[in-house]
């Protein structure tokens, strides 16, 4: 198990790297001139050459990309990415302030996906072709297809038109209050837990159908375990394998969900950082954004794969 | 989670199998007769009823787009000061938005907007993955080792945070709106045509046309390269959601294609932050549009997935 840590903690760095590399292509090499639109505003105005001079000699846009490459992932290594140009503030303070809103969030997430698609995929896999089998593909389907900007739009208007709930203005911490706080939080994660649930659920329910077939559960049926413990002695433990790797995936893009959710329901995370970063030209906050973002599903991956090896001993010599 | 055609036995079986159309021997001699036809239409709506609704989806999509103009009943920009928030109505079919611009002419020319951006960034984002994936494949050794360490570094960006600081960097118009889309699809392609390029190299007749004098880029593509248009064709189909709803998400978020253009993502956006409550249809139309262009491209891509690969059917 050492052995295969190192290789795959030795295997994460190039990834690391190329994420690093990417965001800076991305905002710096990209042809749109950084220094240009920060001038220009949403207005369209050009700005004088001296002005433009001046701005890029700041921003330290003058220095030959390798050597901006170079500062940049010092930056990153120090974990210092400087401060915001909208705010004046260091990035890492109102990172530390906004981070673990948007980890509730996605945590609150995984849970309610997995309450969600465990249940469906497995009984829509014991009672394949079945009309329950068709009534939560049906749903699961939804849930791929509901852009979750969509169905948080008239979630709200839902709750605001019969139950006279709006989205608190400001964020309620769980050590205040908690009952607040889940309130707060409930409907924006059942949101993108739902849309996540789609996908784990068809995972669930194939899973668990491959696993029905073999032979090992046919012997249990054989030896006359009832139904139901066959499926939670037997199944489940070998179906959740993968299933758990999907969760782990998913989180990344739960990461992407909670941009818009704490859009919608106004809450101060990440994802909202992220897109009033844009929407200001605050392009140290979005790149470092981005490249958290880019850090958090490396990690992830990496954690799923230690913890398939753990599952799943034959993992680790493949 | 890759929903196309996967690695291993799966890829080889599409390398190895020639298309069948190419065979002058597969064509039928004379046409079907009609109720040969008819009864093949009727099993395909048996089997894959799900894909047949996609189908019947996508097509009216297409047909809205394309006449656009005709079905819409006024100038989607044209703006009714005395007209504001007009409930829908046998006037307004779909009631009026902030500035009295009729929602239903806007949702129908939106729809045209999402496919010209659907289409241009699969086009351009599955061709690319496709093409880098082929090379990447064929090659292997280092080139293959660098350009996957690529894949995996753009694969770990959420897709809307990826497409998201490609318009932050680019600034948000229709074309840059494109390239965002079309790069976040580009692992994918990349990651199935590679499979698929991996597997042929290693056939007989690729080893054939290189000892008969081939050239390296020749082989790839006269004799790698055509192996590769069925998984293209089921990725490029599955993206079409996705690459719909990128696009409605980044207007949702005001960094889609600008106002006054009639995008579903930028309609939504504008109702959700200013009069959701005074107007809620303004919201409901173009939402209901997404879902359905969503849905249909999906269902079509799963039955199509399962035509081109039937070890997955009914998963």
């Amino acid at each position: 198990m050492t052995r295969y840590l190192l290789r795959r903690l030795i295997a994460t760095v190039p990834v690391l790297v190329g994420v690093s590399f990417i965001v800076f292509v991305i905002m710096r090499v990209a042809p749109g001139d950084v220094a240009q639109m920060l001038l220009s505003g949403e207005s369209g105005s050009t700005a004088s050459p001296q002005e433009l001079h001046q701005l890029r000699q700041q921003l330290g846009l003058d220095r030959p990309y390798h050597v901006q490459y170079v500062a940049f992932l010092a930056g990153l290594v120090r974990l210092d990415p400087g401060k915001s140009l909208w705010t004046s503030e260091p990035i890492m303070v109102e990172l530390g302030r906004r981070a673990p809103i948007t980890l509730e969030l996605a945590l609150l997430a995984v849970v309610i996906s997995w309450l969600i698609a465990l249940p469906t995929g497995v009984l829509s896999a014991v009672f394949q072709d079945t009309w329950i089998d068709y009534v939560f593909r049906v749903v699961s389907v939804a849930g791929l297809a509901l852009p979750a900007f969509w169905t948080g739009t008239l979630l709200v208007l839902l709750l605001a038109q019969r139950f006279h709930w709006m989205p608190p203005l400001g964020y309620v911490s769980p050590m205040h209050s908690p009952r607040l706080n889940i309130l707060q939080f409930i409907w924006p994660a059942l949101i993108i837990g739902y849309a996540a649930a789609a996908i784990l659920s068809r995972i669930t329910r194939s899973a668990v159908l491959e696993v029905l077939r073999e032979d090992y559960v046919r012997t249990a049926r054989a030896k006359g375990l009832r139904g139901s413990a066959v499926v939670s002695r037997h199944v489940l433990k070998n179906a959740l394998a993968p299933v758990l790797t999907v969760s782990a995936v998913q989180m990344g893009n739960l990461l992407g969900g909670a941009v818009i959710s704490e859009t919608i329901f106004t809450l101060p995370g990440v994802g909202r950082f992220l897109v009033d970063a844009i929407l200001h030209r605050d392009y140290p906050v979005v790149q470092t954004i981005v490249i958290l973002f880019g850090v958090v599903v490396v990690v992830l991956n990496l954690v799923t794969d230690l913890l398939y090896a753990w599952l799943d001993p034959r993992a680790r010599y493949a | 989670m890759e929903r196309g055609v996967g690695d291993g036995p799966l890829a080889a079986r599409h390398a190895v199998v020639p298309p069948p159309e190419s065979s002058h021997l597969a064509r039928p001699a004379v046409p079907l007769p009609r109720h040969r036809a008819r009864l093949t239409a009727w099993r395909l709506v048996r089997r894959k009823p799900m894909g047949v609704v996609g189908g019947v989806i996508v097509c009216l999509l297409v047909v809205v787009a394309v006449f656009a103009g005709s079905i819409a009943q006024y100038d989607p920009y044209q703006v009714r000061a005395l007209k504001r928030f007009q409930a829908p109505g046998t006037v307004f079919w779909f009631g009026t938005d902030d500035f009295g611009r009729d929602v239903f002419s806007r949702v129908v020319h939106g729809a045209r907007i999402s496919l010209e951006i659907g289409i241009a960034a699969v086009f351009v984002g599955t061709s690319m993955g496709a093409l880098v994936g082929l090379i990447s494949g064929y090659f292997g050794r280092r080139t293959d080792l660098v350009i996957q360490r690529i894949m995996d570094a753009l694969m770990a960006f959420p897709t809307l945070v990826l497409a998201l600081a490609v318009v932050a960097a680019l600034g948000a118009n229709l074309p840059n709106v494109i390239v965002a889309v079309a790069l976040t699809l580009i692992p994918v392609a990349n990651r199935v045509v590679r499979s698929v390029a991996l597997s042929v190299r290693q056939t007989d007749y690729v080893t054939a046309a290189r000892t008969l004098g081939g050239s390296e880029w020749r082989v790839l593509f006269v004799h790698v390269l055509p192996n590769c248009f069925a998984p293209y064709v089921v990725i490029a189909t599955a993206n079409l959601g996705t690459a719909i709803l990128a696009e409605a998400a980044l207007g949702f978020l005001g960094l889609g294609v600008p106002p006054p253009t009639p995008a579903w993502g930028s309609m939504l956006s504008g109702a959700t932050q200013g009069y959701l409550f005074r107007a809620p249809w303004t919201a409901m139309y173009p939402g209901v549009a997404i879902t359905l262009a969503v849905f249909g491209f999906n269902m079509l891509g799963d039955a199509i997935r399962d035509v081109l690969d039937p070890r997955l059917r009914g998963r």
